[in-house]
């Protein structure tokens, strides 16, 4: 389904998000072992081994068992100190053993018996192996936060340095328009999980959450190869944790600054000349603010908190330029193929667009014994962009504003407020000496989004901005009749006249403008956005012919999403042309008019419209699902992990009816880890997995029921001659000459619609394939680490990715009724099945902190094709999961398999840190990234008369090469001075494109703006010669033969890598 | 500790039976009409047109457009109007000063479907046409009455074929047809003109690749070429 993107432009302001359901998410990691007699190489039965750490409440004893083997589960990541005990043998510690988050690792022990006289030094450090687990991916800390440039500003949530933008670090992840790719899908089907409780936002799947990464414990960024503790998303899972406090109070305040001033130069992009041109700079942005955590009781209640607010600001520059003219009356061209434009002196206007956010964050953590504990955690994100005079920037990507090709006065007068609140209940209890745990996890996620005029007036009146109509004239007209020019520049748009007075007289305008708008808000929202989950985990231990973790899980979701949506002043006009054979009041008109282009309302019978001025919809999804799951290891060597999770979802439309069911999606996931050496120091692993998709509930809210609009078309009168007919540019006409039936233009009676005067006003919900097959994907892993030297690994994975079943809609007679179900099959199996390959071998050497440096090192080759690219249309930007245009139009299926615009063959990230201790006092720590990026495929679009442009693959995907290379290299620098033993002063310069490279990050793929045909399986070679027109666009003129049909800038850059940034920071840690 | 085991297994996979013996059927979808101005309708003659005193030449024309359109109320959903303007009417509306009304068929509708797919209109106005001479065209009364009109509601092909009776008068003679009619209507070429299966209701067509269509009978000549639409080739539901 496709909807006009006007919608986007005017700022529609929904979180979008994939419903990401979390089964109990794995919130801790475990530690296992093996204690044997150093002497007679038995296992020592009986031992008690004691784990503390500073983020541990209390400690955590458990014995060994007959075999010699430990087990301490539920355990939150972090630094601990292990001590082994028993009589007849000398006590042993090992310390700095790092727990990540979900993480099993294991660590042996040899023991040495009273009785042994000498003393023989142990020496070996602790493993950082996840021998329990098939995941692929990398998990971040705050050592790492603090030593490697991260969260690059600017952005989606760049000033308030959000966890999100940590996943960009993983092999084989790339940022997209909405978040970050892992894996070859989109950011929308990513599971975003903050402490248990999904963060997706429950209408569009995107991230919804930017919690700063001041807040945050850990992260784990897994990419691949998961239990099916795991599940309802088929691309990566970007798990963290908060802070929790500890026994000791412990906090920091902190500032940053991102200054536009330092910015490098930007490397200007050439395009076509434009009579209102807009230019966006960075003033500054930056975030500041303070975390405290400590105890209550000590080893009982811990408390953490923390206050984060955060701001960008940047200056958008409204510019008039004048087209210059050669005497001849022709355009001035330069070297690149562009028309000149003079900007027009004194016309500048300048607007800031500002978002501000506050982050706040509260939690508890209550151990009631050795063997139970619960925690509560609150945290919101309250976040407003735009305002009376300002400017708004996209909240979902970060997106600034265009030209303003629209009345001074006319824009920059609507609100964008988003706020993500979360409240989460977590118990954690162990039964029978640890052998059977229980995890439970209770939340609220609760989301509103709106925009809103800035003026206060409420959605549905008649008063103020809300009661405002919009109106975009679509024709070129003189920039004048709308605007004043500057003084002493009132002639810049005098057109050029040629052969005044004589017969052969052609007028030649400076300052043309198309698609200019008057008027007030267009498109305005109100949302409420919920999500309540339940689940609960149980782990129950079993030593049968080696060791079983069985886990059985249950998980449910309710999700509801309610909007009021409205048009200022209940329409939004666009400038149209009367019907073929149109009448006004009996006699034939075709003179000027417009469109109702958005109304609000419906009809009963022909011809009674009744108009609604607001639309309401609330529209709720329910899912339930479980999982089990054996994670069986054989005699230390090999474990294997038997799982399946099984969900339905089931969906209920905007009527309150049940509008589509998902059911039987059974979820296997088969792994293997073998650890050859028994020692937690070597793996090779292989793991497939089939994920399924849950469908966010934007589909539901447009199509179940769509969105009852009805059509008029009504006579224009020209702005400022003062003629009859509704002028919307001058508010009193909109209020009654845009009102009177007497101006509503009727189609001809020849018309077989039984509707004369409106059209439309009729909606039902969109048919279904009885058959619809739930969207799922299919992954298998296979891959091998070796620990090389302390806290340093290397490896190598291959992981494989496709589609099974899709669901989307689409049309049989090109977009003017749809269908939803599942491509290439059932009731649309003439349809190409829907096809995403992704391949991809990574090799790679991780070593975390310790012994002052730390590196990290990635090598991934890709290779990312088919004819679907997931739950947003990368060419367009269209966010619109499993109702995206791509299958809607059956005369454009033609030429889209091919690379996918995510398919980057070689991408290499390294990333260095080490730490200089020059006194007691005082230390310096220097990091260092590098990113290096194959370019992406180049396609050649073509337009489509309804839906507009890039939606014609003219050739075969890729057909244009590829965009090049790009390289980024960011450094940090940071110097702390120690002012006493626990507090210490930081000031950090984080320096982002350090040698401000501006490679082409972008380039323009619109071939042509005409509505031509695909030319199945063409090449270059074919254009333009061989282009044929869409059915129903034909022309007499051949393509390629009249001035315009080529897009000049086609294959020049449209936009550049960011330029370098610096981000100062000061930091006070106690 | 054996029974435990037994005990959770149990439970786990009672819990497993109760979700998968669920019915995942989807909803029954609702008595959907493809609104559009555009169905193709073939009329099947069944008896000799008379004037009520005898025999009469005049015949209803072998096949043409219809507009078809379902109307709802939101706030009464009990009530449903299906709308039929055919093109015989509405290409003479123009001549015929009375309201434009005149020339569309409403009749009440059915909210859901029978046992065998078809949701029914009933009950429809007199659709008629009092067209004044205009040029070389006589003044002509044409009276178009619809009864027992059935749209299939099968989900597989919602709101895409239809039949009917319709019961035609003009100047004075009747006759009576079944209409069998589908959608979208696709130009088609049945006197040998044809390029490819796609110009005669076959592959490449668009039209949904269940259905049984043919071309119809000649209509009139566009581009040189006798056109025609393709009209449902067997009895609604017309499937292959």
């Amino acid at each position: 389904m496709h909807f006009n993107r006007v919608l986007r432009e005017t700022g529609v302001v929904l979180a979008a998000g994939l419903l990401y359901g979390s089964a109990a998410f794995a919130q801790s990691s475990t530690m296992i072992g093996t204690v044997i007699d150093a002497q007679s190489r038995q296992p020592v039965p009986d031992v008690v081994v004691t784990a503390t750490s500073p983020n541990l409440q209390g400690e955590q004893t458990v014995v060994t068992d007959a075999q010699g083997n430990y087990r301490i589960p539920q355990l939150p990541p972090g630094v601990y100190t292990l001590r082994f005990e028993k009589e007849q043998f000398k006590p042993y510690a090992r310390s700095d053993v790092q727990l990540r988050l979900n993480r099993t690792i294991r660590v042996n022990v040899e023991l040495l018996p009273e009785s042994l006289g000498e003393v023989v030094e142990i020496v070996g450090a602790p493993p950082t192996i996840d021998v329990g687990s098939t995941t692929t991916g990398v998990n971040v800390d705050q050592e790492f936060i603090k030593r490697i440039a991260v969260a690059r500003p600017g952005g989606k949530g760049g000033a308030a340095r959000s966890f999100e933008s940590l996943a960009e670090l993983a092999p084989g992840a790339q940022n997209d328009q909405y978040g970050v790719s892992i894996n070859g899908a989109t950011s929308p089907e990513n599971g975003y999980v903050v402490d248990g409780l999904s963060t997706n936002d429950p209408a569009y799947g995107v991230n919804a959450s930017p919690m700063s990464i001041e807040f945050v414990q850990d992260v784990n960024i897994i990419t691949g190869g998961y239990l099916p503790e795991f599940g309802r998303s088929t691309g990566g899972v970007i798990n963290a944790v908060t802070r929790s406090g500890s026994n000791e109070f412990h906090g920091s305040v902190f500032a940053n600054l991102t200054p536009g001033t330092f910015e490098g130069n930007r490397k200007l992009i050439q395009e076509e000349g434009t009579v209102i041109s807009g230019l966006n700079e960075l003033k500054n942005l930056g975030d500041f603010g303070a975390t405290l955590g400590g105890p209550i009781l000590k080893d009982k209640l811990w408390f953490f908190a923390g206050f984060a607010p955060s701001f960008t600001r940047y200056q958008h520059t409204r510019t008039l330029n004048a087209i210059r003219l050669n005497s001849d009356g022709s355009t001035a061209i330069n070297d690149e193929g562009f028309t000149v434009v003079d900007p027009i002196a004194g016309s500048d206007r300048q607007y800031f667009a500002d978002t501000r956010t506050v982050q706040y964050m509260g939690k508890l953590t209550y151990l009631i014994n050795q063997d139970h504990n619960v925690s509560v955690a609150l945290n919101g994100t309250p976040t407003t962009t735009g305002g009376m005079g300002k400017l708004s920037i996209n909240p979902q990507s970060g997106g600034l504003p265009g030209a303003l090709a629209a009345r001074p006065g006319d824009y920059a007068f609507t609100e964008t407020n988003a706020n993500a609140t979360s409240l989460a209940l977590k118990y954690a209890g162990a039964f029978m000496d640890k052998k059977v745990l229980v995890d439970a996890n209770l939340g609220w996620f609760h989301q509103t989004a709106s925009t809103l005029p800035a003026d206060g007036s409420k959605l549905g009146s008649t008063q103020g901005l809300a009661g405002y109509s919009r109106m975009t004239y679509v024709n070129p007209r003189r920039l004048t009749q709308f605007e004043n020019l500057p003084a002493g520049q009132e002639g810049a748009c005098d057109p050029l006249v040629l052969n005044e007075g004589t017969p052969e007289e052609e007028v030649i305008e400076r300052c043309p403008i198309t698609g200019y708008s008057v008027g007030g808000p267009g498109f305005m929202s109100d949302a409420k956005l919920d999500r309540y989950q339940i689940n609960a985990k149980a782990t129950y231990l079993l030593n049968a012919l080696g060791t079983h973790v069985l886990k059985a899980g249950v998980d449910t979701e309710f999700l509801s999403y309610d909007q009021t949506k409205a048009y200022g002043g209940g329409v939004f006009f666009q400038e149209s042309a009367p019907y073929a054979g149109a009448t006004l009041n009996g006699a034939p008109y075709a003179g000027a008019a417009l469109a109702d282009y958005r109304r609000y309302g419906y009809q009963a019978s022909p011809d009674s419209p009744i108009t609604q001025l607001t639309q309401q919809s609330k529209t709720t999804s329910t899912t339930i699902g479980g999982f089990l799951q054996d994670s069986w290891s054989i005699a230390n060597r090999l474990t294997l992990n038997l799982g399946v999770r099984y969900d339905v979802q089931a969906m209920y439309g905007g009527d309150g009816e049940l509008a589509l069911i998902l059911g039987n999606q059974w979820s296997p996931r088969i792994g293997a880890i073998v650890d050859p050496f028994a020692n937690g120091r070597t793996k090779f692993f292989v793991n497939f997995a089939r994920y399924y998709e849950q469908v966010p509930l934007n589909m539901l809210d447009r199509a179940f029921p769509g969105e009852r609009r009805y059509n008029a078309r009504r006579v224009m009168a020209e702005p400022g001659t003062g003629e009859a007919g509704c002028d919307p540019s001058d508010r009193t006409s909109q209020e009654t000459e845009c009102r009177d039936p007497a101006n509503v233009i009727a189609q001809p009676e020849s018309s077989r619609n039984p509707n004369r005067l409106y059209t439309g006003g009729k909606v039902e919900n969109e048919p279904i394939d009885p058959d619809i097959s739930p969207q799922s994907s299919n992954e298998l892993v296979v891959g091998g680490e070796y620990e090389l030297i302390a806290n340093t690994r290397v490896g190598a994975s291959y992981t494989y990715r496709n589609m099974n079943m899709v669901i989307e809609d689409m049309s049989r007679d090109d977009g003017n009724s749809y269908f939803l179900g599942n491509p290439g099959s059932g009731f649309a199996k003439e349809f190409p099945k829907p096809e995403r390959n992704y391949n991809n071998v990574t090799v790679y050497l991780n070593r975390t902190f310790s012994d002052g440096w730390l590196a990290q090192a990635n090598y991934t080759w890709s290779k990312l094709e088919g004819n679907y690219p997931g739950l947003f249309r990368p060419e367009t930007a269209q966010l619109d999961p499993n109702i995206l245009s791509d299958f809607d139009l059956v005369s454009l299926l033609a030429n889209r398999t091919g690379p996918l615009p995510f398919d980057r063959t070689h991408q290499i990230k390294v990333f260095g840190a080490k730490e200089f201790n020059f006194t007691n006092e005082l230390s310096a720590s220097l990091g260092l990234s590098y990113r290096g990026n194959s370019g992406t495929p180049i396609n050649y679009f073509g337009s489509h008369a309804l839906y507009g442009p890039d939606e014609s693959f003219v050739l075969p995907r890729g057909a244009g090469g590829r965009t090049p290379w790009l390289n980024v290299i960011d450094s940090n620098i940071g110097v702390n001075y120690r002012v006493s033993k626990d507090s210490v002063v930081s000031v950090t310069l984080d320096v982002f494109n350090l040698f401000n490279f501006q490679g082409v990050n972008t380039v323009d793929q619109t071939y042509t703006l005409r509505n031509v045909a695909p030319i199945a399986n063409g090449k270059p070679s074919d254009l333009p010669g061989n282009v044929t027109w869409q059915e129903g666009e034909e022309r007499d003129e051949p393509f390629g033969t009249v001035d315009g049909d080529t897009n000049p800038n086609f294959k020049n850059p449209t936009s550049y890598q960011p330029p370098r940034q610096m981000r100062l920071g000061v930091r006070y840690t106690f | 500790m054996t029974k435990n085991i037994l005990n959770a297994a149990m439970v786990l996979v009672g819990a497993a039976g109760l979700l998968t013996g669920c019915n995942f059927d989807q909803p029954e979808a609702p008595c959907f009409v493809q609104d559009s101005t555009s169905w193709a309708a073939i009329y099947d003659s069944f008896d000799t047109p008379t004037d009520g005193t005898g025999a009469c030449e005049v015949r209803a024309p072998p096949a043409e457009l219809l507009g078809v359109y379902k109307f709802v109320d939101p706030d009464d959903l009990s009530k449903a109007e299906i709308t039929i303007r055919p093109n015989g009417l509405a290409s003479r509306a123009s001549r015929d000063p009375g309201p434009t009304t005149d020339q569309t068929a409403t009749g009440a509708f059915d909210t859901e479907p029978d046992d065998k797919g078809f949701c029914t209109g009933r009950n429809f106005t007199e659709a008629k046409v009092v067209a004044a001479a205009a040029g070389t065209n006589p003044a002509t009364n044409i009276t178009y009455q619809f009864s027992d009109v059935q749209v299939y509601a099968a989900p597989s092909l919602p709101g895409t074929q239809l039949t009917g009776q319709l019961k035609y008068t003009r100047d004075g003679c009747t006759s009576n047809y079944t209409i069998r009619a589908l959608w979208p209507a696709i130009p088609c070429f049945p006197t040998g003109d044809a390029t490819g299966p796609a110009e005669l209701c076959g592959e490449g067509s668009t039209l949904n690749p269940d259905f049984a269509a043919e071309c119809g009978p000649v209509l009139g000549t566009s581009g040189g070429r006798q056109f025609s639409y393709c009209i449902p080739a067997k009895a609604i539901p017309s499937l292959k």
